[in-house]
């Protein structure tokens, strides 16, 4: 169904880091830049192809011409670079504009998700949406409970149109409580309960910052605070998180907003963390890209620029603030009430991130998928904006999510055996974050997403991801570690932080080991599993086979006996068409020990 | 003996102290008693063997000391880069004992070494002094090229008291040119094979920097040496280790570089690697950077950069690169020198040689690369290892130039995890044994003065501790696949990394790594043992089969 626009004959393409090319031809599709590499003459292999989503550009850059031809440079928002050199200006030209059309999308209909169609009918994609069910995980953390309860309050989006509908409050935070409180917060976005930890009964709540300015105060906001902190009798306090570093929320007041003024919430410690907004994360990025891009960069500037782009700051900052959480969770077992502004970027990644130190679950695929869900899209990061879904404000731009990702990744180096999944498995969701080809990240909120009717509409990620489970497994998961190390404890010394080389230059290739251990063990650990079933198989027939031969020498006990004792050559054919259909029947075991037989000898 | 066992007497002042509390990184904490003796520092509790700590004094870099009260603290910092910290009660004895360990740690002479102490608790199944000589690796060349010759030129050292008695030269020529050739050469270092490339038959030679002095001396027997390894009509190329800039000041100590005029058939390409105190400052620089304890990133990303460490790795590698390129890709030859061909010279040929052949990513290839490369070729270990990263004393001789080495081996054994057949552990080890041991492999700084002291005789070889099969099998790379080609690291900066091994080993838990490490080896070993048994009861079965007539039977 792609509809073939232009082929360019004639274009190069760079290595980014050598001054190694390929010759091919271009093709632009409704949905695709495609590269075909022409057939080499001598070799027999089919020519590299290179397919790039229209969605995951971020720019087109066409720059002067050279001798040898037009350079058009395309940077992808999944950290492809890529360098054509196209001989003819004017097919250089053609292809620019044709690309600034094609991915600069003004409405949801014209995204990737809408149209693609992975051969599935309607139940299978109803079923794929079905997969994961915040109701049922609420409840596997013990929610409602006989301190918290579900609220319909937010049914019809009334109350905040950013969150979901369904919300988990304390019990004896009445509905009055709850709209004097939302209204005394950043739009609307009230305390609710984000995860519960069971065994201490403390509780981790998410909210946007106060409408306080330098004096303002809000009686239902306090007394949402105070029901919090009672809904926990193991603590005495509330902890309040404040995601930002404290000028930030100073700066905030004169716009009417702010932080909790200790004095007005009883029994509350107010804590701030940190993290920088989404504006420095984005030109962070920025600069560790440029960085990362130079040819022939040296070990000093690398590191210089590591420093001066502030990234690995800033992620360890994210951990530093998770960690602060998690702690005073499941060792004070006070309940925390975690913010930044809006409630929806640093509170997203302090909250999953806590949740994912606190609870194994989040670290199998499953519950990571129910992770993101919950944190993430449900209480309404806003990935159409930050994600750049369609054509928007660039100051909107952030890499909000990958930073958790990435957090996510400085985990599973501290902690091998921790994590179900590989980074293989980030590495995905974050190509299709960006991708749009699935409904799950499209929009800005829930409400957003039942108006673009997604779920009819288009296919869920989680079900793909889930079909691909073998490829995303890591293969050193001991559930039994997390068993003994239900919570975990990273350090967060600066030396544990290290640059991602395999999301940053996931398509520059040579940069990485030309061996994997991830791909040996995974291949050993499905030889493994292979060989069991071979084994199995290699059993059966074999148990068999001293049967028959059992059988028959009990037939004719006469006949001299071979060793082992038992062993000998059935001469009965009538006994032994039955034992032949009997082994028929174990066709399946017996076809692949002939073949393996003849092939082994 | 007697006598030197009266000299540890008369350093030890206190030999033992009770309650003793000893601090280690990630290991509960012992209290104990402290004893000296000659070659150890020795902490029991008396309660459970396994709480002992054992520490060579010849492994100290140096002591701090403190006093809070009467209660003195005496931190130990090792030359492996380990600190410990001793708690002791009484200021005399804490005084006492941090003297002594100060000079039992610091003794010159070599022949008070423990090496010349100490006696084996295993059997010895391979002599390792014996398991390296250079006419056995000979042979190896013999069967592939006849184009060279063992020389015994140097037998008594006097040529170059740097080279091993016996050395590899080209065949055409004679001894008489080889002398010549010495006196034009820093050290007598006269161009040697180092490495025969079979593929192509190319060659790898190392020697001293040429003695040419500010007036451009020339040797026709030097050029006419390295003349006879080219093939007709083919060019080398001479890798200089050293910037064009200090080669040329070398000229004016009567070192300096090969003419263009007067070696019109090589490519001179300068590289700059660092050498001597520049590094020993970056050693210490790292390790301090890595013992911060700061949480600020910004603060060790611009600690770690100011090391300057990992430049001199990527540049090493680069330049190792470079070596096999010219010999691998270009099909040339190659001349690796710099000044005094001992240090920067022996990093690039090594490496070159992890790149080009198999064999070395081999245990036993490995330790005849490092016994050929850098005990044979005269690195001066002794004088290299003397002082680590903690030394306060001003550093004369001392340079990590053997463990940048290992790192860049451990920089490609990252990238190419599942083509050396030993693993991180290995290279750690040679790290610890090169700076401090019971063996006397590393000791001296030439073969020569190995012959001097006679350690063949008086001491145990590294390899006969390591080439036995249960050190084996905690050395080997359960990933290994022998692989024929030859590999080429990356060497962006992206894609070297600090070696945490040794840079954080005391710094971090390993835990976590060490149990994923197990939990691979035993994936490994559970594979083996399902293929074993897979493909025994299919032999079972096949016989079964052909016993049995009926089973033939369509």
């Amino acid at each position: 169904f792609y509809i073939v626009v232009t082929p360019v004959e004639q274009v190069r393409l760079l290595d980014r880091f050598s001054n190694k090319s390929i010759h091919g031809t271009l093709y632009l599709t409704a949905t695709h830049l495609i590269f075909v590499e022409s057939n080499s003459n001598n070799s027999a292999s089919a020519g590299q192809e290179v397919w790039i989503l229209h969605h995951h550009i971020a720019s087109v850059e066409k720059l002067s011409l050279t001798t040898s031809g037009c350079p058009l440079v395309i940077q992808c928002r999944n950290f492809r670079v890529v360098n054509f050199v196209i001989q003819r200006e004017r097919d250089c030209h053609d292809v620019y504009s044709s690309l600034l059309r094609l991915l600069r999308p003004v409405c949801y209909d014209e995204l990737y998700a809408f149209s693609y169609n992975p051969k599935q009918n309607d139940q299978q994609r109803e079923e794929g949406w079905q997969l994961i069910d915040l109701g049922a995980e609420f409840e596997r953390m013990g929610v409602p409970c006989d301190q918290w309860q579900l609220t319909d309050v937010n049914r019809d989006y009334k109350v905040c149109e950013t969150y979901p509908r369904d919300l988990y409050v304390p019990v004896t935070a009445s509905k009055p409580i709850i709209v004097g409180s939302s209204k005394f917060r950043s739009k609307g976005r009230f305390p609710v309960l984000t995860y519960f930890y069971q065994e201490k009964k403390a509780a981790v709540c998410r909210c946007s910052q106060p409408l306080s300015g330098f004096s303002a105060r809000c009686l239902e906001d306090e007394s949402m605070l105070q029901a919090i902190s009672k809904a926990n009798h193991n603590s005495r306090f509330l902890y309040v998180m404040d995601t930002r570093p404290k000028l930030n929320a100073l700066a905030n007041r004169a716009a009417g907003k702010g932080y909790e003024n200790e004095d007005n919430y009883s029994n509350i410690r107010f804590q701030f963390v940190g993290i920088e907004n989404i504006h420095v994360m984005r030109s962070s990025l920025q600069k560790l890209l440029e960085v990362t891009g130079t040819r022939s960069l040296s070990m000093s500037d690398y590191l210089v620029g590591l420093e001066s782009s502030g990234w690995l700051r800033h992620i360890k900052a994210v951990v530093d603030a998770a960690v602060f959480l998690t702690r005073a969770v499941t060792v004070e077992g006070a309940s925390v009430l975690v913010h930044c502004s809006d409630g929806w970027d640093r509170t997203a990644q302090v909250c999953a991130l806590g949740a994912l130190l606190m609870d194994p679950y989040y670290r199998t695929i499953k519950g990571f998928m129910v992770l993101i869900e919950k944190d993430w899209i449900s209480f309404g990061h806003k990935f159409a904006d930050r994600c750049d879904q369609l054509d928007g404000d660039p100051k909107e731009v952030s890499p909000i999510f990958t930073q958790f990702l990435e957090c996510v990744w400085q985990l599973t180096e501290q902690f091998p055996q921790a994590f179900e999944f590989s980074e293989w498995f980030l590495l995905q969701i974050h190509e299709h974050v960006h991708s749009c080809q699935y409904g799950n990240f499209l929009g800005n909120n829930q409400r957003q997403r039942e108006e673009l009717q997604l779920r009819e509409r288009t296919h869920s990620l989680w079900a793909f991801l889930m079909s691909e489970k073998q490829n995303h497994l890591n293969p050193f998961y001991s559930p039994a570690y997390s068993e003994a190390h239900p919570v975990l404890e990273p350090s967060t010394l600066p030396y544990h932080f290290k640059f991602w080389r395999s999301m940053y230059h996931q398509f520059d290739r040579s940069m990485h080991p030309r061996q994997s251990i991830l791909k040996t063990i995974l291949t050993l650990k499905e030889n493994s599993r292979k060989a069991e079933s071979t084994l199995q198989a290699l059993e059966s027939v074999s148990t068999l086979l001293h049967i028959v031969i059992f059988l028959s020498f009990k037939l004719e006990p006469s006949r001299h006996v071979p060793t082992p004792s038992f062993w000998e050559h059935p001469s009965t054919t009538k006994k032994c068409s039955v034992t032949r259909k009997r082994m028929s029947r174990r066709r399946w075991a017996r076809k692949p020990l002939r073949a393996q037989i003849q092939s082994g000898q | 003996m007697s006598a030197e066992i009266m000299e540890f007497a008369e350093l030890i002042k206190t030999p033992r102290v009770d309650g003793v509390v000893l601090h280690r990184p990630f290991m509960p904490t012992v209290e104990g008693t402290l004893c000296l003796t000659g070659h150890h520092l020795i902490l029991s509790s008396r309660q459970d063997n396994t709480e002992e700590l054992w520490l060579l004094h010849s492994n100290i870099d140096s002591i701090e000391k403190r006093f809070v009260g009467s209660l003195g603290h005496i931190t130990v910092k090792c030359k492996d880069l380990r600190m410990i910290q001793l708690e002791i009660t009484g200021m005399e004895e804490c005084l006492n004992i941090a003297s002594s360990i100060e000079a039992l740690s610091t003794l010159d002479s070599v022949s008070l070494m423990y090496p010349f102490f100490y006696r084996p608790m295993f059997e010895v199944i391979e002599d390792g002094w014996n398991s390296f000589l250079p006419q056995n690796a000979f042979k190896d060349l013999e069967s592939m090229t006849d184009e060279w010759r063992l020389s015994e030129v140097n037998k008594d050292f006097s040529l170059c008291p740097s080279y091993p008695p016996l050395v590899a030269v080209p065949k055409d020529v004679d001894d008489e040119t080889l002398k010549k050739v010495a006196t034009f050469r820093h050290g007598g270092r006269f161009p040697v094979l180092s490495y025969y490339h079979k593929k192509n038959g190319m060659v790898m030679m190392r020697a001293g920097q040429p003695l040419t002095g500010t007036n451009g001396r020339r040797c026709k027997e030097d050029e006419k040496l390295i003349n006879a390894t080219l093939r007709p009509g083919k060019r080398g190329y001479i890798i200089d280790t050293r910037a064009i800039n200090v080669a040329q000041q070398a000229k004016a100590r009567g070192g300096g570089f090969e003419l263009e005029a007067n070696y019109p058939q090589w490519r001179r390409i300068h590289k700059a690697i660092e050498r001597y105190n520049v590094l020993q400052e970056s050693l210490i620089k790292l390790v301090e950077a890595c013992n911060d304890q700061s949480h600020s990133m910004d603060r060790w990303l611009s600690k770690l950069e100011a090391s300057n460490w990992q430049t001199n790795v990527k540049e090493i590698l680069t330049t190792a690169c470079l070596a096999a390129q010219c010999i691998d890709r270009e099909g040339a030859s190659v001349l690796v020198h710099g000044t005094e061909g001992t240090d920067s010279t022996l990093q690039v040929t090594s490496l070159a040689q992890i790149i080009l052949d198999p064999g070395c990513r081999t245990i036993k290839g490995f330790q005849s690369l490092v016994e050929r490369e850098w005990l044979q070729a005269g690195h001066p270990f002794q004088q290299r290892c003397a002082q680590s990263a903690f030394s306060n004393s001003k550093p004369r001789y001392e340079a990590p130039v053997f463990l940048l080495f290992l790192d860049c081996v451990w920089q490609i054994l990252r990238q190419f995890p599942c083509s050396f057949e030993f693993n991180e552990s290995f290279l750690v080890l040679l790290f610890e044994h090169a700076y401090a041991s019971q063996f006397g492999t590393f000791l001296g700084n030439s073969a020569a003065e190995r012959a001097r002291l006679c350690l063949p005789e008086k001491t145990v070889s590294l390899w006969s501790w390591v080439n036995r099969p249960q050190e084996l099998e905690r050395l080997t790379n359960p990933l290994y696949e022998p692989n024929s080609l030859v590999i080429w690291p990356s060497v962006a900066p992206q894609s070297l990394l600090l070696w945490e091994g040794v840079f954080l080993r005391w710094n971090r838990s390993s835990k976590c790594l060490d149990e994923a490490y197990e939990e691979m080896v035993h994936i490994i070993e559970y594979n083996k043992e399902l293929q074993t048994k897979v493909n025994s009861l299919r032999r079972q079965l096949a016989q079964l089969e052909t016993e049995d007539p009926l089973l033939h039977t369509p």
